[in-house]
This record gives C-alpha cells, sequence and structure tokens, in this order.
C-alpha cells in the first residue's frame, strides 16, 4: 500500500491522535463520575477524614438551698500551659516575665520549663536519628510488586545496618519519644492574670479554660453537698447524686482541620452550643444545717463524745433539712484490740481484752476517717452510710404495732415480780433502768421497760414483727439517692427466733441507718389522714409539681400513730424535767416534743481480715450509742430530729448520765427550738407549762 | 468571522482565566483557630483572596506574560520560518542540521547542570535561574523545539527518504532518543511525552508504520529500564496497583488525589472550599490542579475543564487538516500531540487511572515557563491557521475524508 497524501498521513494521525484523547477524556469522566458518586470503601475514610470535633463542656449547674442559697457553683479558671517547642529558646526573660505575672514560683516554673526544653533536645536528636533520610530505604518494600522486584533482584536488596545505628534506647521501643508539647502549671490563675500574660505575646504559652468548683457554704453540709471530682463530674455526695441534671448537655463544635490537624474553620451548622446543667434545690436549709451543726457539736462536747449524728426530717414532705456527721479526732481512746485473721498465734502473746470486762478501757468505737481530713466530702456519712442498733429508741414502733391490734389493753398492768432478775419465758435474762413492781402498757413505753417490750412482743406474732420492721422500710434503701447508702441489717425469717423476737422489740439485733430511722419515725409525726404513713424521704425541696402527700406505706392507722405520740410525750416532758434540773441556763421549752431515748450497746464489728481477741463479745463494754429521736410541734408537726451521740465519755457512763435522754436529748431540744423559732413556728407549750420551765 | 484559530484562542484564554482562578483557591491559606478566646480571626483566610488578590497575584502575571506571547506568536509572520527552513535545508545536509539541532537542544538541556544558573529542588536537575526569572524548566523550552526539530527534518529530508529505513527514519529516532534520553535523567514524564509527541510528528511526515513497530518495543524497554533502574519509580508503580497497602506513605498522592476528587461530590464542595488544598494533597498547585477543580467546581467544573481540552484540540486538528505547508501541518500538529499526551497524562494520573507521574496539564497548572511556552505554540497555530486555505475547502476535505472516495484530488 502506497503512502496517502502528506496532507492525509498528518490528518490520519491527527484524527488518531485527537480520537485518542477522547478516549482519555471518556475515561477520565467515567472515572470521576464513579469517585464522585460511588467512590470505592477503601478510599471513603480519606474523603470523610477532614473534619474533628471538639466538646465544650457545658456550665455545670448550681446547688441550692432550700432557699436559693448557693451551696455549690462553678466559675472557670485558666491554666497556664506552655509548649516547650515553641517556647522562647532564650528562656530567662521569658520565665521571668510569666512569674512576675501569674504569681507563680518562679523557681518551679524555671526549672520545670528549662528541664523539659533540656529533655526535648534530647528527644530531638533522637528523632532526627530516627527520621534520617537513609532510613526509609531500608524498609522491606511493601507491596506485592516491590517484594517479587526484590526477590528477582531488580532492586537491590535492604542495605545491612552498617550505617548509623539508632541508640538501644530507639531500637527497643520503635521509635523514639515524640516531643514534649505540653506543660501544664498550678495553680490555676484567673481571667485578668491570662489576659495579662496574653499580653506579653510569649510563644508558645497558652491557657487552659478550667471548670472550678466553688463550695459558699464552707463545710457545714459539705458531707452531704459532696464534691465533684476530675473533668468536673459528680464525685460524692448530692454531686453525684443529680450529677445527670447538673452535668448539662455538652456543645460540639465541628471544625475543618488542616493535614497538621490545626482546626481551620467550624461550617456552617457545625456548632451546638452547651446547655447549662440545671440547677438543683435541694432540701437541705443551710441556716437549719448550721444550727444542727452547732447543737450537734455542743452536745458531743457536752458528753465528751467520740462522735454525733443529726438527722432533720420534714415527716410531712420527707425533706431532708439538715444532716450532720461529726467524728472528733482526738478524742482519748484506745484502738480495739482485734486479731488479725491467719496470725493468732504469731509473734507475742494475742490480744486480749479483760476477761471480766470490768476493766475496760475507752476503745475507739467510731472507725477512724482519715479522708475527711483531706476534705470533708471526702469522710463516710454515717448518717446513711453507717448502720447501728436503734435500741430503745425503736420500741414505740414495736409497742404501736400490738397496740393496733388491740393486744395491749388501757387498763391492763404488768407486774414485774423481780425487775432485778427478770427471766423472759424461754430463760433470757432482762433488766430495767427504772424498776418498777407493776406497769401500765402506756408506762412500759414512758419508762422504756425492756421487761415490758418483751411481753409485747411475746404478744405479737413473729410472722408479725418482722413484717412491720420490713415495711417500716428497715433493711431496704431509702431511695435518697446518696452514694454508698446501707441497707440495714434484718434477720431473716430462717434465723428469727423467740430470743430475735425479744431483742428486735428492744432494738436490738438490727442495723438501722439513722436516716432509715428518721423516716420509720415520721409514722408517728405526719399530721391528719398521713399520719400513720411513711414519706418519701427526698434530698430535692418539694416543688409545686410533686405529689403532696408523698405517701409511702401506711404502717399504722392514724389513730395509732396519734396515740404513740401522745405517749412519748411524756419521754420528752421527763427529758425536759431532767435537763431543767441537771442543765445549768436550760434552753426554754416552746415547744410540745414527742420523742424517744434509746442507749444501745455498740457492736464489735471487726474490719474485714480481722477478728475479736480473746475474751472479745459481740459488743464493747460501757460504750455506748446515745440517740434521742424526736418530733415537734406536737400537733401539726413540722419536724422529726434524731440525735446520736457516739460513744459519750466513761466519767459520764459511770454516773449514769450518758443515757440518750441526758445527752442527745438536750440536743434535740435545742435543735427543734432554735430551728421551730426560725421557721417561724408558732409555740404550742401551754403557757403553765411555759411558767413552769421558764 | 470567527476562525479556528479564534477558537483556539478563546479556549486558551478559558483554561488560562480558569489555571489563575483555581491556582489562587489552592493557594489560598487560612489561619488556623486556637481553642483560645484569642480565636477572632479563626477561619479567616491570612491573605483574603479577592478579585484585585487574584488580578496581583503571581498567576495573574504569568497569564498576562502567557497572553502576551501568545499574541506576539500569533503575529509571527510563519511564512517567514518555512521560507528559512526551505533555505536552509537547501543549504545543507538534513543530517547536518538534525545533528546541529539535537546539539543545541542537548546544550540547551544541560544547562540545569551549570552550576551558575542551576538550581535543583528536591535533589532533582530541572530548573535553571536566569537574572530576575526563578525556574525556567530548560526541558519546557526542549520540548517544543524537539517537535520543530524533527518536522523540519522530515521537511528537509523530504517523504521518499523519510521512509527509508536506515537514510531517513533512524537519524530521526536517533534524534529524539539522544533528546528524550537527557531528559529522562531527571525527568522521564517530560522525556516520555517529547519521544511520543515527536515521533507522532515522524509518523505524520510519512514515517513507515513498520519501522515504528520495529522502534516501539524498544522505546518500551528504555522506559521499563528507566522504572526499574529507579527504586522510588517501582514504588509509585506498585502503589498504583495497591494505594491502600501503604497509604501513608507510597499510597499517599494518588489516594490524596483520589480523594480530592471523590470529595467534591457531583455538585462540588464550591469555589475557594475545598479541603484537601489544606495541606492534605500535595503539589496541589501544579500537577495536581485537576483534583482541587473537580473538587471545589464538582462534576460540572471537570466536564467544563475537559470540554475546552476537547475544544482546543479538535480545533487544533482542524487547522492541521487545512494546512498544506508540510513544516507547518507538522509543527501544528506536534504542538495538538503534545498537549494532547500532556493532558492525557495528567488526568489519568490525577484520576487514579495511572501510576503517579509527576506532569504538568497544559495552561491550568501554575508555571510560567509552562503557560508561555504553551500559549506561545498556541499562537504559532493561530498564525499558521492565518496563513491556510479558506475555511470552506477544508470542510470539503472533511467530507471528502468521510467517504471512502480516496481518488478525490486535493485543492492546492
Amino acid at each position: 500500500m502506497s503512502d496517502p497524501q502528506p496532507q492525509r498521513r498528518a490528518g490520519v494521525v491527527g484524527v488518531l491522535c485527537a480520537a485518542g484523547f477522547m478516549v482519555v477524556l471518556g475515561a477520565v469522566t467515567t472515572r470521576i463520575i464513579i469517585l464522585q458518586t460511588h467512590p470505592p470503601t477503601e478510599l471513603a475514610q480519606f474523603v470523610d477524614d477532614r473534619t474533628s470535633s471538639w466538646e465544650v463542656e457545658p456550665i455545670r449547674g448550681d446547688l441550692r438551698d432550700r432557699r436559693g442559697r448557693v451551696v455549690s457553683t462553678s466559675r472557670f479558671e485558666y491554666r497556664l500551659v506552655i509548649d516547650p517547642v515553641t517556647f522562647p529558646s532564650e528562656p530567662d526573660r521569658a520565665i521571668v516575665q510569666l512569674a512576675e505575672v501569674t504569681g507563680l514560683p518562679m523557681a518551679e516554673l524555671g526549672s520545670r520549663i528549662i528541664t523539659t526544653l533540656g529533655e526535648n533536645d534530647i528527644r530531638r536528636r533522637m528523632l532526627d536519628e530516627w527520621n534520617a533520610p537513609d532510613r526509609s530505604a531500608d524498609e522491606p518494600p511493601k507491596t506485592k510488586l516491590g517484594r517479587f522486584l526484590q526477590q528477582v533482584g531488580l532492586t537491590p536488596p535492604p542495605r545491612d545496618d552498617t550505617g548509623q545505628e539508632l541508640t538501644a534506647w530507639a531500637s527497643e521501643a520503635g521509635s523514639p519519644p515524640p516531643m514534649i508539647r505540653y506543660l501544664p502549671f498550678k495553680p490555676l490563675v484567673d481571667l485578668e492574670t491570662a489576659n495579662a500574660v496574653r499580653l506579653l505575646r510569649i510563644a508558645g504559652v497558652s491557657f487552659d479554660r478550667v471548670a472550678v468548683r466553688d463550695y459558699p457554704g464552707d463545710a457545714t453540709a459539705a458531707g452531704l453537698i459532696g464534691k465533684v471530682g476530675f473533668g468536673h463530674v459528680g464525685l460524692l455526695g448530692a454531686e453525684i447524686t443529680f450529677d445527670t441534671e447538673l452535668h448539662g448537655e455538652p456543645g460540639l463544635v465541628r471544625y475543618v482541620r488542616d493535614d497538621g490537624g490545626r482546626p481551620l474553620w467550624v461550617g456552617s451548622g457545625d456548632w451546638k452550643n452547651p446547655v447549662r446543667g440545671d440547677d438543683i434545690r435541694l432540701s437541705i436549709d443551710l441556716e437549719l444545717q448550721r444550727i444542727a451543726l452547732d447543737e450537734l457539736r455542743r452536745g458531743i462536747t457536752d458528753a465528751g463524745a467520740a462522735g454525733g449524728r443529726l438527722i432533720m426530717l420534714d415527716p410531712a414532705s420527707g425533706e431532708v433539712l439538715a444532716m450532720v456527721d461529726e467524728i472528733v479526732t482526738d478524742v482519748e481512746a484506745e484502738p480495739f484490740p482485734f486479731i488479725k485473721l491467719g496470725e493468732e498465734n504469731a509473734n507475742g502473746p494475742a490480744p486480749e481484752v479483760d476477761p471480766d470486762h470490768e476493766n475496760w478501757p475507752r476503745y475507739q468505737v467510731v472507725r477512724q476517717d482519715p479522708k475527711r481530713a483531706i476534705h470533708p466530702a471526702l469522710g463516710r456519712n454515717r448518717c446513711v452510710e453507717d448502720i447501728y442498733e436503734p435500741g430503745s429508741t425503736f420500741k414505740p414502733f414495736v409497742w404501736a404495732r400490738a397496740h393496733a391490734a388491740g393486744l395491749l389493753g388501757d387498763t391492763e398492768k404488768i407486774q414485774i415480780a423481780d425487775a432485778r432478775n427478770y427471766r423472759t419465758p424461754y430463760g433470757r435474762r432482762l433488766a430495767d433502768v427504772t424498776r418498777r413492781a407493776e406497769l401500765s402498757w402506756d408506762e412500759v413505753l414512758l419508762f422504756s421497760s425492756n421487761i415490758g417490750m418483751s411481753q409485747v412482743a411475746e404478744r405479737l406474732e413473729e410472722k408479725d414483727l418482722r413484717n412491720l420492721v420490713h415495711n417500716l422500710g428497715f433493711g431496704s434503701p431509702t431511695g435518697l439517692g446518696l452514694p454508698g447508702e446501707a441497707t440495714g441489717l434484718v434477720t431473716n425469717a430462717r434465723d428469727w427466733t423467740e430470743y430475735t423476737q425479744t431483742s428486735v422489740s428492744i432494738g436490738y439485733e438490727i442495723g438501722v441507718t439513722p436516716i432509715q430511722m428518721v423516716r420509720a419515725f415520721s409514722a408517728f409525726a405526719r399530721s391528719g389522714d398521713l399520719a400513720g404513713t411513711m414519706p418519701q424521704v427526698r434530698l430535692t425541696a418539694q416543688s409545686a409539681d410533686d405529689p403532696i402527700g408523698n405517701l409511702v406505706e401506711r404502717v399504722y392507722d392514724p389513730e395509732t400513730a396519734l396515740r404513740v405520740r401522745a405517749t412519748i410525750e411524756g419521754v420528752a416532758k421527763r427529758m425536759d424535767a431532767n435537763r431543767e434540773r441537771t442543765v445549768e441556763n436550760p434552753v426554754e421549752a416552746n415547744y410540745r416534743l414527742f420523742g424517744k431515748s434509746g442507749t444501745s450497746k455498740i457492736a464489735v464489728s471487726p474490719p474485714p481480715g480481722y477478728g475479736l481477741p480473746k475474751y472479745g463479745r459481740g459488743y464493747f463494754e460501757k460504750q455506748y450509742n446515745s440517740s434521742f429521736i424526736a418530733g415537734a410541734p406536737f400537733d401539726e408537726p413540722r419536724l422529726v430530729v434524731l440525735v446520736i451521740i457516739d460513744d459519750p465519755a466513761p466519767e459520764l457512763v459511770r454516773i449514769g448520765h450518758a443515757y440518750g435522754s441526758w445527752v442527745a436529748g438536750p440536743v434535740v431540744r435545742r435543735v427543734m427550738e432554735r430551728s421551730l423559732r426560725y421557721l417561724g413556728v408558732d409555740p404550742d407549750m401551754p403557757q403553765s407549762d411555759l411558767a413552769s420551765g421558764g | 468571522m470567527l476562525r479556528t484559530g479564534h477558537i483556539v484562542v478563546l479556549c486558551a484564554l478559558a483554561l488560562l482565566t480558569l489555571g489563575v482562578v483555581m491556582v489562587n483557591s489552592a493557594e489560598m491559606a487560612v489561619s488556623p483557630m486556637t481553642p483560645e478566646a484569642a480565636a477572632l480571626n479563626a477561619g479567616v483566610t491570612q491573605e483574603g483572596v479577592t478579585f484585585q488578590s487574584i488580578a496581583t497575584s503571581t498567576a495573574a502575571k504569568h497569564m498576562l506574560m502567557a497572553l502576551a506571547a501568545l499574541t506576539v506568536a500569533a503575529l509571527f509572520p510563519v511564512g517567514l520560518l518555512r521560507r528559512a527552513v526551505g533555505r536552509v535545508g537547501q543549504m545543507f545536509s538534513p543530517l547536518v542540521l538534525l545533528s546541529v539541532g539535537v546539539i543545541v537542544l542537548v546544550g540547551l538541556l544541560a544547562t540545569v547542570y551549570w552550576s551558575p544558573i542551576a538550581r535543583p529542588v528536591n535533589g532533582s536537575n530541572r530548573w535553571v535561574t536566569v537574572g530576575p526569572i526563578q525556574s525556567i524548566q530548560p526541558s519546557e523550552l526542549g520540548k517544543w523545539f524537539l517537535i520543530w526539530l524533527i518536522a523540519a527534518y522530515a521537511v528537509w529530508v523530504g517523504r521518499e527518504r523519510l521512509a527509508k529505513f536506515w537514510v531517513g527514519f533512524v537519524p530521526a529516532v536517533v534524534a529524539i532518543g539522544i533528546v528524550s534520553a537527557f531528559v529522562v535523567l531527571e525527568d522521564l514524564g517530560t522525556g516520555v511525552l517529547m519521544a511520543t509527541a515527536a515521533s507522532l510528528v515522524l509518523l505524520a511526515a510519512g514515517g513507515r508504520v513498520l519501522h515504528f513497530a520495529l522502534i516501539v518495543p524498544l522505546g518500551l524497554v528504555g522506559i521499563g529500564a528507566a522504572i526499574i533502574q529507579n527504586p522510588y519509580r517501582i514504588q509509585r508503580v506498585s502503589s498504583f496497583l495497591d494505594p491502600y497497602a501503604d497509604p501513608q506513605n507510597s499510597g499517599f498522592h494518588m489516594i490524596q488525589s483520589m480523594a480530592t476528587v471523590a470529595g467534591g461530590g457531583v455538585t462540588g464542595r464550591g469555589l475557594g472550599n475545598g479541603l484537601q488544598k489544606f495541606g492534605y494533597l500535595p503539589e496541589d498547585q501544579t500537577d495536581f490542579l485537576f483534583a482541587i477543580i473537580s473538587e471545589e467546581l464538582g462534576l460540572a467544573g471537570a466536564m467544563l475543564t475537559l470540554t475546552l481540552y476537547a475544544v482546543l484540540v479538535w480545533a487544533i486538528l482542524a487547522i492541521v487538516r487545512r494546512q498544506d505547508d508540510p513544516l507547518l501541518r507538522l509543527g501544528a500538529l506536534g504542538i495538538m500531540a503534545t498537549i494532547v499526551i500532556q493532558a492525557s497524562i495528567n488526568l489519568i494520573v490525577v484520576t487514579g487511572l495511572g501510576p503517579t507521574k509527576g506532569i504538568a496539564l497544559p495552561l491550568l497548572s501554575a508555571g510560567g515557563t509552562g503557560w508561555i511556552l504553551t500559549a506561545a505554540c498556541l499562537g504559532l497555530v493561530v498564525a499558521i491557521d492565518r496563513c491556510s486555505r479558506p475555511v470552506q475547502s477544508a470542510i470539503d476535505e472533511i467530507a471528502d475524508d468521510q467517504s471512502d472516495d480516496l481518488q478525490t484530488p486535493v485543492l492546492a
């Protein structure tokens, strides 16, 4: 075939060339459409991976007391952060300036910065060594073709490591440590200082905004309010109980970043404002809390006690108005000689206590709580976390049940032939503090007769008493919401004996928490038809939306509740009479109290891993929890107060002045007087009584 | 009346304008936000991209220079060139002239190694600095020069002799081989581009297909050898086959390029709103500018660009086919072939259809030398168009082509 015409030859080549180009353009177009509409799955991660986001911490809501006083609130402070990589390499001047403006100690500031600069120099050298250009060529080929070509010898094999050796450290670690870029300093500074530092325009200096929690209420209610921990998250107390509500919703900023990860801009719709957390109005009243703390401390001091607890509850709403837990750290008491299990016969004689229980020193009965010293909120809240045996304060519950069942005749009298040496039908020895040969059922409660109560218990069926205990909420948490709440100890049906029946009727063999006690006692302190029911205890102030009755379950009929109230008013009167007789300048009683004292032995409970010493028994000898629980005013009770004085001084025990009505009762009276007056409650004590009381 | 040459000018103008805008978009730098309160200028471009900033940008200056070059070249009396080449051909043997051309070319290309003006970048000797002009690529100049040398050689030896293997074909191939091999030392892509474009000119001039069939395998072996001789070229090929094997190193460029094209979606992110230019896609202003166009302007922008190239190429083809003079015809064809091959390689690379190879997209990728020389060559095409036959005869010829009647005489 002869060559075509010259023009034609060029034309043909040109057309072929252009046609080839069209094919390429077609292929490229197809490829673009495929990439833009259906990118390969492997590619997808590289397409989407151009934005990052950071959470904007919401401002935590405030905790307020029931009257709106702020007890816990958040604000921002600023943490000085230095990036040693960009910090001036001649740091002296910058360090001096920083120290002057921030007030941070220059020595610490300087030594940390300079040390880190030195460390970074070392790391930079390591990294340079690691990133030396001849390293990458040594890496084996990562693709199949690369490996193939290497195998057939078309590319040189990896060189031997005869060149520059990595340091042993870097070889072992795989790669050198990264440069230090974040060097935070304490303490935090305020915005003004931070701005002053910014004006210095020192490279590598920045500030982190840090939320700080303030507690304007000081330590008055620290144990109840709790504390926030790392990350401004509730850690203890009400802070953790209401953490969800307080925390708020974090905001979100989604931003486009460059290859270095630096944020470039925030696209429209990529900013979500943080929602401030809700404020929580707690049920406590800071003033009542302060009164409670004052009076409890005074009571503890007066009694020379090792500690004390107080709970004030509004029986109508179940709101906890005050809650105090005090431990005396410098009380003169010996640690109890528990035996470490597994080391009974180890070196030396085994620890023991006095075999006759006569020469009994004052032992430490309140477990020490060293964390309290760090921060009051860190301590255990013994009002909800620790159980105790309520003793005589438990008697009204059992008495009321028997009375409601018609087992206690109004005119019936019980005869106690030998109050010194009384034995129950099954042979258990019991004794009374106030010994009387004849007692009416009312007097059994009034004089807190153990013998009388044992007879009450005999008239009740075991199942009946057991149900009562459960109905009163013992053995199950109150639902207050504070962390670590104890459920209490209630003997189960299988182990429930006649011995238990008697013990429970006088407040032993049952472990309760103070909060359970005040809730149960509220059954006697609610008004009208609600008398005999228990409220749901709560840590938040009642609002208009909440059900007013706050009824949990009826335990007694109203008549029984009022009957108990009337009966135990006598106990309060006896306490007051005693108080007025023995205390100098006693507080004037303006409100009719109804209450019950209790003085219970303290159970010896070995810590985990320890056992009782030789001759040790279940209870501490001559060491007591003296408590008093009461409600007031009489007709429309507004408050229920429980005071427990832990381990009154041995001197008081010796002279018989350590009973609940001696050490705890006056505290309850004083708290009631001051609190009810603060609440504006009209005094209900009859004028004649007032006169005599004055 | 709108001549074909005008279409070429319009296409060039459109592509250059697009280039200026997109290069400025790709250059955009944004000051990073800081988490502190002082983030008031966050997300604000450091040097705001405005009409003024674009108009005063380096790219705009280059565009003006390119347009000036285009104008000058379009006014160039190509008849003179034709006559000069013809006269020189009568005075000297074609082989002598070819040798002189090759020596001049190699000398030109060798300036990249001449230390007073050499300007190595990343260990690669591709640029020289002449006076105030920072970086000139001699290979850019050599690319066009070689085409005209081969075209002139074809005129000098004549069609009959060119069809002969030893006396006509081989010297040209050797010349192409020497020059291209010299370029391949530093820049495989440009070398292959030069060799292919010059070979097409040779083929169009009358080189026999059979001869090419003998030579092409040799050329392919040469390319293969060049690849294997250099480990990083192997890596590029192997990472093309499986870019995801090492996405952070060898596969990085290809993956980022494809991600850029894919990221815009069909509608694009909008002019200036691309994300990949912030450090993700290397060479975003130069070799991979088309990826940025696809990302920001979407499928429509990409299609517009491709259409402009297609129109440009077909317009040049029409000029080629209308031109009677062999030198001008071959020169115009060479220019077309260069643009076609260069654009094809670039587009194939950017869309991940081929292994990564740095080669500029004509008239778009930032680069003063490339723009000015390409525009100048297109100016020459316009000049060639001006001295060609009337349009009607070309239309007749196209009609003739489409018929099977090979005997139709062509109007002279």
